[in-house]
């Protein structure tokens, strides 16, 4: 697999991303989402430590907070109190577009219903990433998505829009995409929660794979045998760790 | 579907422009190659023709006084009522005037001057006479007797309207006067004006001409035997009809305008559907590592091509619908030819501009607002207001109240106020849609009205005038 060094135009907005020691730290974080009945809290006073390379699962009930937890460590929210340093970063330091820059570059998403825009092809879909990253030179963006699809087995997809590809098949295709830019964290949202037995098995066997690369690799998941594939599984419940156990 | 409402709204906006630019212009230009009068001094009584050319001379004399000449206007029956027309309204001149002021086109037939028992007829009151170059038309002399005069050519005069309700226009020398029982006496000093002496281009400031001609008619009161009648000074460089033109068009490009905010409605309906089909998709371009600038790029270049087509697709179209209307106007309502079609760049320009960049204005507020939202929003985008306000939610729980409401129906009702944007558009839009339609009808009913009005206000039977 090629890395990339950062391209000619890009500003370095932290240290490069670490393949040891803790990558990800989360001190007594806290999300209280207002509605329109009362405020509803998410997480109370979360303390979390990830190391690089670890294979991490966040397990719970719907409700505990799984989600909302993955968001934070994503960018993709905010706490409403508390520190969250992913890959050398304080997120809360960035603002919206210097965290989707960072995101792009240091974090591959995969969320349950793949989320694969429908009007571009596989291949093109693998390399969205890449064009707003401009960390792969344009001229190697197509071949290096090829190897990726080629990674995931569904090389012969390329040229094809999502919406004819199996469940199974379009996630290999999100798991493609987020691996683009080569980051070194991978994060999915129920990555299986909508394939069968026989895809999950597979998509699993994938992450642990790309874990066995040296990835860190966190995943929310309801699935009950994840342990089988994890080093450690953490818990949640009401917004709080109730257990944190590691294989 | 918002090609197509950019493409007839441009359509129609380009069209009216088009037109109202082509029918200033060869109204203009029309107008001015009959090399109008500055001033009309009307003298009384008339002046036999041995002493014209002493007031043409005085009239030439006073500073500023570019050229002169001497006319006479007249009113004679026709024999019978033809084509709608009752009378003629005669231009008179001497047989050697040399025809530089208020002039005409000779269209067929002989030129100026006809013979003493010949006429030549305006074009428009030749086709409504139903009658053709030598034939003859049957007049009432001033005198009350019939007689005829042969009609030795026509002719088309740009500084008239067409041949009006009751009165056909036709040209005659003075020495027909006689042959019509009228002395060949001519009350018109006819002059045009510069701004300053020496210039040959007539002035375009009324103020100037004005002064000009009553300084001239202090000159001519020290004539013996004449008084001044009148002293006619029309705007300068506008043709006697044009403000009807102008009313017309105004009225057709307020109408154009309205299309065109009628279609910034639609656009901005269908656009605020598209974009919240789109909101979840941003927030994935966002989640793989889009800025919001690039997002905004991405969508505002989308909109630039769909309006960039429209406006490609609109040019043709706007600018046959342009000189079709232009052409219909100037001939039928204008008696003008139409001299040229080309229209300015700066007209293309604009139009282009508005088709090109109104979308893109209409465009950038909600483009502006999804490509900030965050990424959590954008992903849990379900079509529903976050928040509804008090009276909605009020509204929402009393009608969940009552019995026997059907629920379908109630979830069509609540449906209309999920978005409230899409709600005030939709409204909007057939609000506008139903306001400039109704305008039209008023306007075509307020038209229509017009000569039942006049007819109606006309209640006598008799009209005498004095002289």
């Amino acid at each position: 697999m090629h890395t990339y060094p950062l391209g000619q135009n890009e500003s370095r907005l932290q240290d490069p991303p670490q393949r040891d020691g803790t990558i990800i730290d989360l001190r007594q974080v806290v999300k209280t989402y207002k509605s329109a009945s009362q405020p509803f809290t998410a997480l109370r006073g979360i303390d979390l430590q990830v190391q690089a390379g670890e294979f991490l699962a966040v397990v719970g009930k719907s409700g505990s907070g799984k989600t909302t937890l993955l968001n934070l460590l994503a960018g993709i929210d905010r706490p409403t109190s508390g520190a969250v340093s992913v890959a050398g970063t304080q997120l809360d330091m960035l603002s919206e577009s210097q965290l989707a820059e960072w995101r792009g570059r240091t974090i591959g998403l995969v969320f349950q219903f793949f989320q694969l825009l429908p009007t571009l092809t596989v291949a093109e879909n693998v390399m969205l990433p890449m064009d707003f990253a401009a960390a792969v030179p344009a001229a190697e963006r197509r071949p290096r998505a090829l190897e990726l699809l080629e990674h995931v087995d569904i090389q012969d997809q390329a040229d094809k829009l999502p919406v004819t590809l199996s469940g199974g098949q379009q996630q290999r295709a999100a798991i493609a995409r987020a691996l683009a830019n080569d980051p070194p964290i991978l994060m999915a949202d129920e990555p299986t929660g909508n394939l069968d037995e026989a895809t999950r098995t597979s998509v699993l066997e994938l992450f642990a794979k790309l874990n066995s690369d040296g990835r860190t690799i966190i995943v929310v998941t309801h699935e009950r045998d994840i342990s089988r594939y994890t080093d450690r599984q953490v818990t949640l419940v009401d917004g709080r760790v109730a257990d944190d156990a590691k294989r | 579907m918002m090609v197509i409402a950019i493409s007839v709204s441009l359509i129609v906006f380009s069209g009216i422009w088009y037109a109202r630019t082509l029918v200033q212009s060869n109204t203009a230009s029309g107008y001015l190659s009959t090399n109008p009068a500055s001033a009309r001094i009307t003298l009384d009584p008339g002046v036999m023709p041995d002493k014209t050319d002493e007031f043409i001379t005085t009239a030439k004399a006073e500073p500023g006084v570019i050229d002169a000449t001497m006319r006479q206007v007249a009113n004679i029956k026709l024999q019978k009522e033809s084509g709608g027309l009752k009378s003629l309204q005669l231009f008179v001149a001497e047989a050697a005037d040399p025809m530089r002021i208020a002039t005409f086109k000779i269209e067929q037939g002989a030129g100026w001057p006809p013979p003493p028992d010949g006429i030549l007829i305006e074009r428009s009151t030749l086709e409504s006479l139903n009658l053709r170059v030598g034939d003859k038309v049957d007049i009432v002399g001033f005198d009350g007797r019939p007689m005829q005069l042969t009609v030795v050519g026509s002719v088309h005069d740009q500084s008239l309207a067409l041949a009006g309700q009751e009165a056909g226009v036709g040209y005659i020398q003075s020495n027909t006067l006689p042959f019509l029982d009228k002395p060949p006496a001519l009350d018109q000093l006819v002059i045009t004006v510069a701004d300053q002496p020496g210039l040959e281009v007539p002035s375009r400031d009324r103020d100037t001409i004005l002064r000009t001609s009553l300084s001239l008619v202090d000159r001519l009161k020290a004539t013996p035997g004449i008084a001044i009648k009148q002293v006619a000074v029309p705007k300068p460089y506008e043709h006697p009809h044009q403000g009807i033109s102008t009313t017309v068009l105004s009225a057709l490009s307020a109408f154009g305008l309205l299309s065109l905010i009628l279609s910034s409605i639609l656009i901005a309906t269908m656009f605020n559907g598209l974009l919240t089909q789109q909101i979840p998709q941003i927030g994935m371009m966002k989640a793989i590592g889009a800025r919001s600038s690039r997002i905004l790029q991405l969508y505002m270049i989308m909109v630039l091509l769909v309006s960039a087509l429209a406006t490609v697709l609109a040019f043709v179209p706007g600018m046959v619908l342009g000189r079709t209307l232009a052409q219909m106007v100037l001939s039928s309502a204008l008696n003008i030819d139409v001299a040229s079609l080309s229209i300015p760049w700066w007209v293309f320009g604009t139009v282009i501009l508005a088709g090109v960049f109104i979308p893109l204005l209409i465009a950038l507020l909600p483009l502006l607002r999804a490509s900030r939202r965050t990424v959590r929003e954008a992903l849990d985008e379900r079509g529903v207001a976050e928040r509804q306000g008090r009276i909605t939610t009020g509204l929402f729980s009393w009608l969940g109240r009552l019995r026997r409401v059907d629920r379908t129906l109630m979830m069509a009702f609540r449906n209309l106020f999920r978005r409230r944007a899409r709600l005030f558009l939709s409204v909007g839009l057939l609000a506008t849609a139903g306001a400039i339609f109704v305008s039209g009808l008023n306007v075509m009913a307020g038209f229509q009205a017009i000569p039942n009005t006049i007819y109606n206000e006309q209640r006598w039977d008799v009209e005498i005038r004095l002289g």
